[in-house]
């Protein structure tokens, strides 16, 4: 239904938008204004952060701004010199949808001056009589509304002055004398023009645009000795479209409803980091010969903040300093900065794009929960992402990502993972990870797993939530090297355990030789151990639990990893290498025994035992041999049955049925 | 960025300070003929040149220069009103006597004139003349001699032929002669019409200008004048410097504060003149040569 909506919408858009041209086409007197704009040929997608454009060939007031820009043209025309002048300023608000700018053009003038002939000449001076007429654009004011990213509307109000100054004979005639004098009379008036228009995304690569302009031109009541030297305010319809052929290729075609166009492409490249614009464009004005009026070459070069532009209008037509009365009334001036009188000009513009806003650069497309969180893997997730999104490169410019997150009852802060580089409108996986605090939850939950974006703004760019789940504390993923974390986080409380029982054999210890001292610990401690503790299954199959080693020897018990992880911690905790060996059967529950390095040579095995079945040999890391013994802790008998009942498994599945040939019998070190 | 944004605003102003010059205006130029380079220069009625007793048509004005020890003047003249046209040919020539000058409100206006022989134009002996001028006493003029004028007056306008040479001749008592040709302008006719328009409700009026000029370099003037209520004098008001080039009009402004009621005719005198200094002789003195071809014609009030 609301699919439905949507597209009912975008047809009422573009329907009305139809309609309101085919109403002004029927409507219009067709008289302007017209669509003339210096800057027209560089306007591209890489430069749409800046305001090219302005009311004349943007009446809609469209606008790429985020934030606020200031820009400025500077321009000079050559008529028997070379005179410059500031063309405009401007400044552009855009604030949430709507854009303001507003426009001051003390440059946008024409004047011409109309010599009578008649010179007065007396003892004071020699003065000949003058009339002149100025046409001037004052300021200008624009609104647009963006309604979606797609459709903008707004208008612009434009304020022009037309100055008509004339010398009058005086002639006063006395008995004794005759004084010829001048009077000068001064005629102003303000037109206030105003026009509409609509911009419409209708792809990537293809906008289009209609206005009305000059709607109202204010001020028409001159008086009837000039008003045939009035300035024109043509009302008009302007169709625009703008295609971009490739990414760096545009074009462009305005069509007015009294026959005059402007057609130009621009192209543009990076250079330094920043964009080079080079654009031509050339216009037919119904107003102007020949049928192509004339050019505009222009180039363009913008960085982050400033835009660069020079360009020039070269006429076909040759322009004269002077002209007839009769042609100059046989030829009104419809746009003050382009008519039959204006000649070539070259102008250079400065744009400054301020952006007090962060632009978002990259945005998130999805994100996903790669597994959920078991609090005791403390750093597990510092290597292993916990999260994966899909990331897009909003930019035209290659974007460092700092991505972070913060998962809730976990985090105190953001974790930052990896930052990762983005090539320009391009997308990227970004893995997350995590570290967890120490955490006592007896129960698991639900939370928010806040994930973040940043560019080197410092800013975030986009934010994503989504739930994860954070097991109990007590909870492992099954993964036999990760009980190395339930080995390590109570290795104080085994410390005490061994050293409280090997000061209390301390004795018998001292007097053994140093490579029997620690077989014979071992044996005191598993012995000490065993009878501390009895061996109790987990009912909680599905889910595996393991009992940190304080939690184990405060219930007396637990099941074969509870007590691996118990008698390991022991172990680690005086010194003694230990391995768990994952006996990986057909069946859904796995068993873990423990292997313990005696760091004595297999020269040495003989003094405590001569089967040796029952030791199993490793290199350590000189690349030395030594000996390990197998230890099934779940025999909570004695030591020496322990030892029997582990070496038979171990010899019987890892050995003889190639368990670690073939993968199924593993050898975890606690602490690698 | 706070720099950057400081930088942009000072270079921003200081070109908005410094840039704004006014481009060049394109220059319009009249398509009507009929107004073409006027210069108006306004005369006194009761100006300080000297209207000597012959009358006024422009022949009986003279300013006597200080530098000048005689003047020779030639003139073809034509006065048309209506359809009725009268001509004159009229050849003058004075010496002064540069030790004897005229004074006026303690200014001087003039020398008195001495005689120094006989005068030929064309071998046609120029009569002699009392020579009175005008004097101002307060607000009124007296008539006041001062001394003789060579002069002759013709009816025939042909005995100076427009565009031919005339020849001056001054022989003495001694029998010394001085001789010099004068080359006499091209014979001026014109002809005057009064255009009336009515624009915004109000009525107006100007003055279609018609001679037989062809020249763009050449200038003629025409003075405006008008005949006083009462009187045959004419009082000047108005010069008017214009290109010989046969036509022009004169606009309602220039003429629209003419204090027509006391007047009972307007008189447009063109002018067509050659003139030149010539320095003769030590007797006479530099010579102020000037030849006119002259048309006044008679114009009926607009009103």
């Amino acid at each position: 239904m609301r699919k439905v909506c949507i597209r009912l919408y975008r047809i009422f858009q573009i329907k009305y938008l139809i309609f309101t041209g085919l109403f002004f086409l029927i409507h219009s007197n067709l008289f302007s204004q017209s669509s003339f704009n210096f800057l027209t040929p560089l306007q591209n997608e890489q430069n749409s952060k800046f305001n090219l454009s302005g009311f004349e060939n943007n009446p809609a007031n469209r606008s790429g701004i985020k934030d606020w820009e200031f820009s400025l043209i500077y321009g000079g025309e050559f008529q028997n010199r070379y005179t410059g002048n500031l063309y405009s300023i401007s400044i552009v608000k855009s604030v949430n949808k709507h854009n303001f700018k507003f426009r001051y053009t003390p440059g946008h003038k024409k004047d011409f001056i109309f010599s009578s002939g008649i010179s007065l000449i007396n003892e004071e001076l020699n003065s000949v009589l003058r009339s002149s007429i100025g046409y001037e654009e004052n300021f200008g004011f624009g609104y647009s509304y963006n309604f979606s990213q797609k459709l903008s509307a707004g208008f612009n109000l434009r304020h022009f002055n037309q100055k008509f100054v004339t010398d009058n004979l005086i002639t006063t005639f006395t008995d004794s004398t005759t004084l010829v004098s001048t009077e000068t009379i001064t005629e102003t008036y303000g037109n206030l023009t105003g026009s509409i228009g609509a911009d419409y995304s209708v792809n990537k690569n293809l906008k289009v645009n209609l206005s009305y302009i000059n709607l109202f031109s204010g001020d028409d009541s001159l008086s009837d000795e000039i008003k045939d030297y009035r300035l024109r305010f043509e009302k008009l319809i302007q169709a625009g479209v703008n295609f971009n052929f490739m990414r760096n290729f545009s074009t462009h075609f305005i069509y007015q409803s009294n026959s005059s166009f402007e057609f130009g492409s621009n192209f543009s490249f990076s250079i330094f980091g920043n964009d080079l614009s080079i654009g031509i464009s050339a216009f037919h004005d119904k107003y102007q010969t020949p049928y192509i009026a004339g050019i505009l070459p222009a180039i363009n070069y913008s960085t982050g903040i400033f835009s660069f532009s020079l360009g020039a209008v070269k006429y076909f037509s040759e322009r004269k300093n002077s002209y007839s009365s009769n042609y100059f009334e046989e030829n009104p001036v419809y746009d003050i900065m382009n008519n039959r009188f204006s000649n070539d000009k070259i102008f250079a513009g400065v744009n400054f794009a301020l952006n007090t806003f962060p632009e978002q650069k990259v945005k998130f497309i999805d994100v996903q929960i790669l597994q959920n969180i078991f609090p005791s893997l403390t750093d597990f997730y510092i290597d292993n992402p916990f999260a994966k999104a899909k990331v897009i490169n909003l930019s035209d410019k290659p974007v460092t990502v700092k991505p972070l997150s913060k998962i809730e009852d976990l985090n105190h802060n953001e974790i930052q993972s990896p930052v990762i580089s983005i090539a320009p409108k391009d997308t990227a996986e970004v893995l997350f990870y995590t570290v967890v605090n120490q955490n006592d939850n007896s129960k698991m939950k639900i939370v928010q797993a806040e994930f973040y974006l940043q560019t080197l703004s410092g800013k975030n760019d986009d934010n994503f939530k989504m739930p994860v789940l954070i097991n109990d504390k007590n909870s492992w993923n099954g993964i036999v090297k990760d009980l190395k974390y339930f080995v390590e986080r109570d290795i104080n409380f085994s410390s005490e355990f061994a050293k409280r029982n090997i000061s209390e054999n301390k004795t018998g210890l001292d007097v053994l030789p140093g490579n029997l001292k620690r077989f014979e610990t071992i044996k005191i401690l598993f012995n000490e151990f065993i009878n501390k503790l009895s061996y109790v299954s987990d009912p909680r199959a599905s889910v595996d639990k393991v009992q940190f080693p304080s939690e184990t020897f405060n219930l007396k018990g637990g099941d074969c990893d509870d007590l691996s992880v118990a008698f390991a911690s022991v172990l680690e905790s005086v010194g003694i290498e230990t391995a768990f060996v994952d006996f990986q059967n057909d069946s859904t529950i796995n068993h873990v025994n423990l292997l313990i390095n005696l760091e004595i040579t297999p020269a040495e095995a003989n003094l405590i035992t001569g089967n040796d079945k029952k030791f199993f040999v490793r290199k350590n890391s000189a690349g030395k041999d030594e000996l390990w013994i197998p230890l099934e802790i779940t025999s909570l008998t004695n030591f020496e049955t322990a030892w029997e009942i582990a070496a038979d498994k171990f010899q019987n599945e890892a050995i003889d049925n190639l368990g670690l040939a073939k993968g199924k019998v593993h050898i975890v070190d606690v602490f690698y | 960025m706070k720099n950057l944004f400081k930088y942009f605003i000072i270079i921003l102003f200081s070109l908005a300070i410094y840039s704004c010059e006014s481009p060049v205006p394109t220059e319009i130029i009249s398509d009507d003929n009929d107004i073409s380079q006027i210069e108006v220069e306004g005369i006194s009625p009761n100006s300080d040149n000297i209207t000597y007793s012959m009358g006024y048509d422009s022949t009986g004005s003279i300013s006597f220069s200080d530098e000048l020890g005689s003047i020779i003047r030639l003139g073809n003249s034509k006065v048309t009103y209506e359809s009725s046209t009268s001509d004159l040919s009229i050849a003058q020539a004075m010496f002064f006597d540069r030790t004897k000058p005229v004074r006026s409100s303690g200014k001087i206006v003039a020398f008195h004139t001495k005689t120094l022989g006989d005068v030929y134009f064309n071998n046609i002996k120029a009569s002699v003349a009392p020579l009175t001028i005008k004097l101002k006493k307060g607000k009124s003029q007296i008539d006041s001699l001062i001394g003789n004028i060579y002069v002759i007056n013709s009816k025939d306008s042909k005995i100076f032929g427009s565009g031919s040479t005339v020849n001056f001749k001054l022989v003495m008592a001694d029998n010394k002669e001085i001789s010099y040709d004068i080359p006499v302008p091209n014979e001026m006719t014109a002809k005057v019409e009064i255009i009336k328009k009515e624009k915004k409700g109000k009525k107006e009026f100007e003055f279609q200008l018609d001679w037989n000029g062809k020249s763009n370099s050449e200038k003629i003037e025409v003075i405006i004048g008008g005949v006083i209520k009462g009187r045959k004098d004419v009082a000047p008001y108005l010069k008017l410097k214009l290109k010989d080039n046969g036509k022009t009009k004169v606009p309602y402004g220039l003429l629209k504060n003419f204090p027509f009621e006391k007047h009972d005719k307007l008189v447009f005198t063109f002018i067509r003149k050659k003139e030149r200094k010539q320095g003769v002789s030590n007797l006479i003195g530099q010579s102020g040569i000037d030849a006119q071809s002259l048309h006044s014609v008679i114009s009926d009030l607009p009103n």
